[in-house]
């Protein structure tokens, strides 16, 4: 059995976790493990606007405060917004610092007339970083990394957090280059995996490596997971061609000043959209596409054509072509469509978990020594996450958890692993030629089409327990993998322990969500209407207990 | 109606093992692009077909392969019958249509390809974007752009079109503070001085806009 030692192991590869582990290499000996390319996974992804409050008189921290806590509907962590509403302006520095650099106003100066105002926000404070967004911030955190002098393993796959009287002592890896399984003793370990949207595939805009890898190593560490109902669609994807099915379109301010959703039959369904949230608009969809109106492909008509006979509209219109967003719409649905000449089917798509692993301040869960930052956290967004928001609480959170992994680190001994290791590592290795029933890929499916079954953006006890019930099902036939035994990237390898997180994570989402029984933010169930909501507030935390899934109603916070 | 199936031959192995062409019958209809007939391929055919990919949508540069010669983003190109498709030209294999990105990359580390520490921009710095820039910016790493190079070995001495776009776009960052001319200069960029065949799939205009600011004309 390989071990190697580092003091902090910062699992994932976008913006929390470079800036975790660039953040903890000032302090202590660092390890960067990523199962995709450092640099890659949903904070490429991402159109890279990003919050900055403060920049004008006005907007101080308070209101961002405000508005987060009021989108959040009474879910979120009120001290967790209260750190990023009052650093959230540092993340622009940090991303600046690793080397990108965001749009300046006319006269070059980062200021109020480069800012755009994203829904939900008071104030115009979300800045954009030309031309590409996330691949711009995706170049610079490679630089951080290279220029920082971490270590770094790339398509380097976790596979379990290795505890130890409820502390962290390492974690078990999987090279999918060489195939070596192998052990990283640490002292502190730090979550930065990003989201789960991958368990909704086609119907998502999120890249392949959101497989939900944190809330289950998270959670099989010992650590809570809050809030796992709370998962976020924006209400613009494609609903076809297959092979871009689920690609983000846009927004609410897709719609323009004159857009409305039209179903099957013509019917306008929802107006005025642009001012709307992504949860308002989503949830309309999704009920008139339960009512029986959908489209052929599944979808609903967005009609933006009312917008070209308005000088406003068409001004909405031309700026989104400068910016290169339709250029997605004219590839799938041709020129009509990206004139806006034609009806564009449009399908809600997932987009990102609110809920997570259960943090305090400084970013460390239940269990000694693991901390989680980014999308991977739970209690900063609560029921409904703000535009632009995601972006800042990377490198907010991200240098928190840094810091405060690699002192916690500094302040402990290093520990024994615990016994069961190598047994952990061997049954890995035995995956490599293992004869059973289905390939990993397959049980994925079957999967994923559960979860747009059953934990689409409506919900109810029956199809919740249901759920459960496939769950189960796929949970033994996990037990039976057939796998070729090729050493040299075995990608089968990398989704069977991926359908092992996905199924603890889609068992998380389907609990907590049967827990609810209520409408709130992004949850919406079937069978109880919004006005049956309850008056106090409280979060869904779920952990384990022995090898059961316990779940409870706890204060918010 | 009946479903079309098309031939697709695929180049497949690994170092060490002579590789070899591979022909593969995918149902059109439901795979309009590379990516999903790989992807449909190792579900339903080969689970041990070895690509990467990501994002689906033209932003992560991983899923970039060479088809009948060229450079392409598998989830953009378009699924055509007697498609040949390879790994990108040039570069060295870990398996089947993957390269090592990280032996590539790790070549590249010497010329410390960042900016120095310390030098965020601030809200009080003054900057224009200048329209070269922004274009050295549409570069997705996908390095497609070094099978488009006549010289480029990533065994050799020679830079190539990929370094030239990160010099260019350090070059044109004001915090920067390292020589880059006189980087691309040690690496060879004179070769370049006459050529111009390198190509971005992507749109970077890498001859004007990386190679010749770097050359000074």
């Amino acid at each position: 059995m390989k071990v190697i030692d580092f003091d902090v192991v910062c699992i994932g590869g976008g913006g929390a976790a470079v800036t975790a582990a660039v953040a903890a290499s000032r302090l202590c000996r660092v390890a960067l493990v990523s199962k995709e390319p450092v640099g890659y996974g949903d904070t490429r992804m991402a159109a890279g606007s990003m919050v900055h409050p403060g920049l004008s008189e006005e907007d101080h921290g308070k209101v961002f405060f405000q508005d987060m806590m009021l989108a959040g509907e009474g879910l979120n962590n009120p001290d967790l917004v209260s750190i990023l509403s009052e650093k959230a302006a540092m993340a622009t520095t940090v991303v600046e610092e690793f080397g990108a650099i965001f749009r300046r106003d006319a006269k070059g100066n980062l200021g109020f007339g480069a800012a755009t105002r994203s829904g939900g926000h008071t104030f115009p404070r979300s800045l954009i970083c030309p031309p590409t967004g996330g691949v711009v911030i995706c170049h610079a955190l490679r630089a951080a990394v290279h220029r920082s002098g971490v270590t770094v393993m790339e398509e380097t796959q976790v596979c379990r957090i290795m505890v130890f009287d409820n502390q962290v002592r390492g974690v078990l890896c999987f090279s999918l280059k060489s195939g070596e399984v192998f052990i990283i003793r640490a002292k502190a370990i730090i979550l930065a995996t990003g989201g789960g949207g991958w368990l909704y595939y086609p119907s998502t805009d999120c890249s392949r490596g959101s497989t939900g890898d944190g809330y289950s190593l998270g959670y099989q560490a010992g650590a809570g997971l809050i809030d796992m109902e709370q998962v976020q669609f924006v209400p613009f994807g494609l609903t076809y061609p297959a092979a871009f099915k689920g690609l983000f379109l846009g927004e609410p301010n897709l719609a323009g000043p004159a857009g409305v959703l039209k179903n099957s039959r013509g019917e306008i369904i929802l107006d005025s959209i642009s001012v709307k949230t992504r949860a308002a608009v989503t949830r309309a969809m999704a009920e008139e596409m339960e009512r029986g109106g959908c489209t052929p492909n599944g979808g609903l008509y967005l009609d933006l054509s009312d917008n070209l006979s308005t000088e406003k509209g068409r001004a909405v219109r031309k700026d989104m072509v400068q910016k290169g967003q339709l250029e997605i719409l004219r590839k799938a649905y041709g020129e009509k469509c990206y004139q806006w000449q034609d009806l564009i089917e449009v399908t809600p798509t997932a987009h990102y978990f609110m809920g997570g692993i259960k943090v305090d301040v400084s970013c460390m869960s239940a269990v000694d020594g693991l901390f989680a930052a980014g999308q991977v956290q739970g209690g900063v967004h609560g029921g409904n996450r703000l535009g632009s928001t995601s972006l800042a609480e990377l490198f907010v959170f991200g240098d928190i958890a840094g810091k405060k992994a690699a002192e916690y680190a500094n302040n402990t001994l290093p520990g024994q692993l615990p016994e069961e290791t190598e047994d952990a590592v061997k049954e890995i290795k035995v995956l490599f030629g293992s004869a059973g029933d289905y390939p990993p890929c397959n049980l994925i499916r079957r999967l994923q089409n559960i979860m747009r079954k059953y934990l689409w953006v409506l919900r109810d006890a029956r199809g919740l327990r249901e759920a459960l019930n496939l769950i189960a099902d796929l949970e033994d036939m996990a037990g039976s993998l057939r796998i070729s035994g090729e050493p040299i990237y075995n990608a089968e390898i990398m989704e069977a322990v991926e359908l092992r997180h996905m199924l603890v994570t889609a068992r998380a989402v389907a609990t907590s969500a049967l827990e609810r029984d209520e409408s709130c933010g992004a949850h919406v169930r079937k069978d109880f209407t919004m006005s049956e909501k309850r008056s106090e507030s409280y979060n869904v935390l779920v952990r384990k207990d022995l090898n059961k899934m316990l779940v409870t109603r706890v204060k918010v916070g | 109606m009946a479903k079309q199936w098309i031939a697709v031959q695929i180049k497949r192995g690994k170092p060490g093992d002579k590789s070899f062409m591979q022909t593969f019958s995918v149902p059109l209809e439901e795979n309009s692009t590379v990516l999903t007939a790989l992807i449909w391929i190792r579900e339903n055919l080969d689970p041990t077909l070895a690509f990467r990919y990501s994002c689906r949508s033209k932003r992560c540069g991983l899923c970039a392969v060479q088809i009948d010669g060229k450079p392409v983003l598998s989830c953009m190109a378009r699924f055509k019958p007697n498609s040949v498709i390879e790994p990108l030209d040039n570069l060295p294999v870990v398996r089947d249509l993957v390269v090592d990105r990280e032996k590539i990359l790790a070549r590249l580390e010497e010329y410390r390809l960042f900016i120095p520490e310390g030098s965020p921009a601030g809200e009080k710095f003054v900057f224009i974007d200048s329209d070269p820039r922004k274009n050295l910016f549409l570069c997705l790493e996908c390095l497609g752009c070094l099978t488009t190079c006549p010289e480029y070995r990533y065994h050799g001495e020679f830079g190539g079109p990929f370094l030239y776009v990160k010099l260019a776009q350090l070059h044109y960052d004001p915090r920067d503070t390292a020589d880059r001319r006189g980087q691309a200069s040690m690496s060879g960029i004179d070769r370049c001085r006459e050529c111009g065949r390198c190509y971005c799939i992507n749109g970077v205009s890498i001859y004007r806009n990386a190679i010749r600011p770097l050359l000074g004309i």
